[in-house]
């Protein structure tokens, strides 16, 4: 008697459709798995038996043998425990064949028969969507989740035995289903950091606006406790709100991982994923036996933030360089080439030396050899994609007590908003989205320059001691400033403002 | 056949033979050629060396190593100044235990013009860093010769004021002429080669040496009029100079600084002991007895021209600024301008010259 049960398994963050074979035949009673099951599918064998039987079936003593098709690709994880008891199930009759046709399953069992969730499934879900399936069994705890494929009727269920009623008639479960509107609408503000916290270093905000604006990388200098943290922390709550189609890409990536809570099935905020310096390289950019995604991918659509940046790994630093550039990362392991998006934002900070004082404070006695050594742990080709290079000043206790009412975040984020529709009127025909994606001959076409503005940013090189790979920098710069100011062509004092914002060419930390 | 320099050459390149025993041996002899004439019994007599010093002594004197010598001076374009020759400077000629040649690099600068020494430590602070240079820029526009040592700190920033002034000046190494170091000021030698010259007593290819930087040290305060200390420690290499330059009967001038700091008690002691005050250039200037260049003095800039050349917002800017850095949030405070429109406006003023960026994010008047 052999049966057929529709399941699903992942690459990279994208689900196709396994299919899982069960046949029971006479023979010496043998339990196999065959299809390149990684050892976590394997030991599926032990808790279907055990589930099975604690449910109160018979386990059929036969030869029982299982294939999970495409053979070719390997499995992981618990998810084909609940396909495999189903397809077992439908073999002994417990279940008529006829209803679970063209259902999907997946699901972890419990010894005692109980359904645990797994990680993944929007994905999972969302492939056989894609292959025509319109109904799927998933644990309840993974069933909002699932339910956010439109379209889908999505079973939760808590136990083997449910899904039995269920099929064969006995109980009814209502399909879970979500409000797209309300998931949207409800508390938008969830951002607890403000920029109306921040008091002074309006200099560093208004980078950081112009950075969230542009979708420029961003490096804030500044002496311990300037606030380059605190800072950086709020700038997700300028970025424009997810649309839902970056939440769900967001959303697949976290189900990947394995973040998801029933309780924010689709991610709303966008991510801020601070990594600690000490991070290796596939934590990074993604990585393992079977590869995963790094921080890089977790920040998609979202603000990556480098504390303390000279301290990181310089292999790790150097890794980052492909996914900045290409918008995604591809990772190959022997069990496969993976590509996961990573269109993210760098903010970084970093002391200006290893006192941290340089410049600002009496206190610094570090060497110029010293500091040199301690900014050259930043590659240069790595600090050209860092495109806005601020200076954070030095607090002062007088300056906790100043009465200027700083801006909060919303009023920053209307500008930001406005000046990403001028970007995506501008680029409709261009494959970038983005004043930060502009290559060379873009921006000879998008960043004209006036006689006036050509004269500025020469008589700024000969004088400010510039490097040459700043000019094409300090022209997408202005461009977002530009855009910013609501002005369709780039000014004077757009350069000029701009200039101030690469400091880092500048060598007066020399 | 050879010139005197070139047995003076000689005389400098043998090692383990002090600057002491050198001279000793040039005032018996009364010149290096005779002393290479001399044998060895005699100049056992007037110097009391080891056995293997009247060995190298006695080895060395072959043409084959003096030609090989001599064309490795022309290789490198390196000169070698003996203190007999006229070119040597008579500043340091007077001083106790005159080197008994030098190598020099670059044009050596007429020494009858005045010379000011400015040193200080390794481990400087910003601020000692931004004076050093201050200083040397003024005294260039005086055309006062700046002397330093080019080590990283206050000595580069001396000699980076001088450049910037387009002016001479002179590095004392204590290593050969032909080594850069520090390695990174390669760039900084090149320069003040082409504006000056650089100067060592010890042969090409001498690497640097704990022991000869209290030694190079006399060199620089010999060839200087004064000596300014920045920033040192009490046992900083900069009072070292100090000491040379009081024994050699030069001014000395300490800046004052933090008593807090370590990096001050140097040129406190000094101020303690009855070193001139130096606050202003023109303290120099005067002890000096330079007539002070009215028109090229930077802060003699005349403030109305300067102000009738910017608008409005620029001049408000400006006027907020002092020859004290100040950070762009205190400008924006003050000024209560729009930020983006501030630092527009500083850019501006940058270009044209009348402020400078300092780390920071701060401004000052230029």
């Amino acid at each position: 008697m052999l049966s057929k049960i529709i399941s699903g398994a992942l690459t990279g963050i994208d689900g196709y459709v396994v299919e899982t074979e069960v046949d029971i035949s006479q023979g010496l009673p043998c339990f196999e798995i065959v299809g390149l099951p990684d050892s976590a599918v394997k030991e599926s064998k032990d808790r279907v038996r055990t589930s099975i039987k604690n449910s109160g079936f018979n386990f059929p003593v036969k030869r029982i043998t299982v294939n999970l098709a495409p053979a070719n690709t390997r499995k992981e994880g618990p998810s084909f425990d609940l396909p495999i008891a189903i397809g077992i199930l439908t073999c002994i009759e417990e279940i008529n064949n006829q209803n679970v046709k063209g259902v999907f399953f997946t699901g972890e069992l419990s010894l005692d028969g109980g359904v645990k969730p797994v990680s993944g499934v929007l994905p999972l879900i969302y492939g056989a969507f894609k292959s025509g399936i319109k109904k799927c069994i998933v644990p309840i705890d993974n069933a909002e989740e699932a339910a956010l494929v439109k379209g889908m009727e999505v079973i939760g269920v808590r136990s083997l035995n449910e899904v039995v009623e269920y099929f064969n008639g006995k109980i009814n479960i209502d399909a879970t289903t979500v409000n797209y509107d309300k998931l949207f609408s409800e508390d938008n503000n969830f951002y607890e950091a403000d920029f109306a916290d921040v008091k002074g270093q309006d200099n560093v905000k208004r980078a950081l606006e112009i950075a969230a604006a542009g979708l420029h990388n961003i490096l804030i200098i500044g002496p311990p406790g300037a606030g380059k943290t605190m800072m950086a922390k709020r700038l997700p709550s300028i970025l424009p709100d997810l649309t839902f189609e970056e939440s769900m890409e967001i959303t697949k990536i976290y189900s990947v991982s394995g973040f998801l809570k029933n309780k924010n099935a689709l991610v709303k905020r966008r991510p801020f994923r601070a990594p600690h310096h000490t991070i290796s390289n596939s934590a990074m950019v993604g990585g393992g036996r079977i590869p995963k995604p790094g921080e890089v991918s977790l920040s998609h659509n979202g603000v990556l933030f480098l504390d303390e940046l000279p301290e990181f790994n310089r292999n790790v630093l150097e890794e980052l360089r492909q996914p900045l550039e290409d918008r995604q990362v591809t990772i190959s392991r022997i069990n496969g080439t993976m590509t996961f998006p990573a269109n993210l934002m760098v903010a970084a900070s970093m002391n200006p030396c290893p006192c941290g004082y340089y410049g600002y404070s009496e206190k610094c006695s570090c060497s110029q050899s010293k500091v040199d050594k301690y900014l050259g742990k930043i590659s240069g080709p790595l600090l050209d994609r860092l495109d806005i290079q601020v200076e954070a000043s030095a607090v002062n206790y007088d300056d906790f007590n100043v009465s200027i009412k700083a801006e909060n975040s919303s009023t920053i984020k209307k500008r930001v908003v406005a000046a990403h529709k001028i970007q995506k009127e501008r680029y409709k025909n261009e494959n970038i989205y983005f004043n930060s994606a502009l290559s060379a001959a873009q921006i000879e076409k998008y960043c004209k320059l006036g006689k006036a503005e050509k004269e500025i940013i020469k008589s700024a090189f000969e004088r400010l001691n510039l490097s040459a790979r700043a000019y094409h920098k300090i022209l997408k710069i202005s461009r977002t400033i530009a855009d910013l100011s609501g002005s369709e062509n780039i000014g004077v004092s757009h350069i000029a403002e701009a200039i101030q914002l690469r400091n880092l060419d500048r060598k007066f930390l020399k | 056949m050879y010139t005197e320099n070139d047995y003076l050459m000689w005389l400098s390149c043998i090692i383990n033979l002090g600057v002491d025993k050198r001279n000793q041996l040039l005032d018996y002899f009364g010149s290096a050629e005779d002393i290479w004439k001399s044998d060895r019994d005699e100049i056992s007599k007037v110097i009391n060396v080891k056995e293997n010093v009247l060995h190298t002594i006695i080895r060395t004197k072959t043409n084959e190593l003096m030609e090989k010598r001599l064309s490795l001076l022309r290789e490198k374009n390196i000169q070698f100044v003996g203190v007999s020759d006229i070119l040597y400077p008579d500043k340091l000629r007077v001083i106790h235990q005159p080197p008994v040649g030098i190598y020099v690099i670059g044009s050596i600068p007429d020494f009858t013009f005045p010379s000011v020494a400015i040193v200080g430590t390794r481990k400087c602070s910003v601020y000692g860093k931004d004076i050093a240079y201050l200083f040397a820029r003024e005294l260039s526009q005086n055309n006062v010769i700046i002397v330093s040592g080019m080590a990283e700190g206050i000595d580069s920033a001396a000699h980076r004021g001088a450049l910037a002034e387009d002016n001479v000046t002179v590095a004392v190494f204590g290593n050969g002429v032909d080594i850069c170091y520090p390695a990174f000021n390669k760039e900084l030698k090149e320069k003040i080669i082409q504006n000056g010259c650089v100067i060592s007593e010890y042969p090409p290819g001498m690497a640097p040496k704990p022991y000869h930087f209290p030694a190079r040290n006399r060199i620089i305060s010999g060839l200087s009029d004064a000596a300014v200390i920045i920033e040192g420690s009490e046992k900083s290499g900069s009072l070292i100079t100090a000491n040379h330059a009081l024994e050699q009967g030069r001014d000395v001038f300490a800046v004052p600084g933090d008593i807090t700091q370590k990096r001050s008690d140097g040129p406190n002691k000094l101020l303690k002991q009855g070193a001139y005050v130096l606050t202003q250039t023109s303290d120099i200037l005067e002890v000096l007895r330079i007539e002070p260049e009215q028109n090229n003095k930077i802060n003699s800039k005349n403030n109305k021209n300067i102000t009738q050349a910017l608008a409005t917002d620029e001049k408000l800017l400006y006027d907020c600024m002092g020859e004290n850095p100040i950070s762009v949030d205190e400008l924006f405070i003050k000024t209560q301008m729009e930020l983006n429109n501030l630092q527009c406006v500083l850019t501006m003023l940058e270009i044209k010259g009348f402020i400078q960026k300092v780390s920071g994010q701060r401004y000052m008047k230029v």
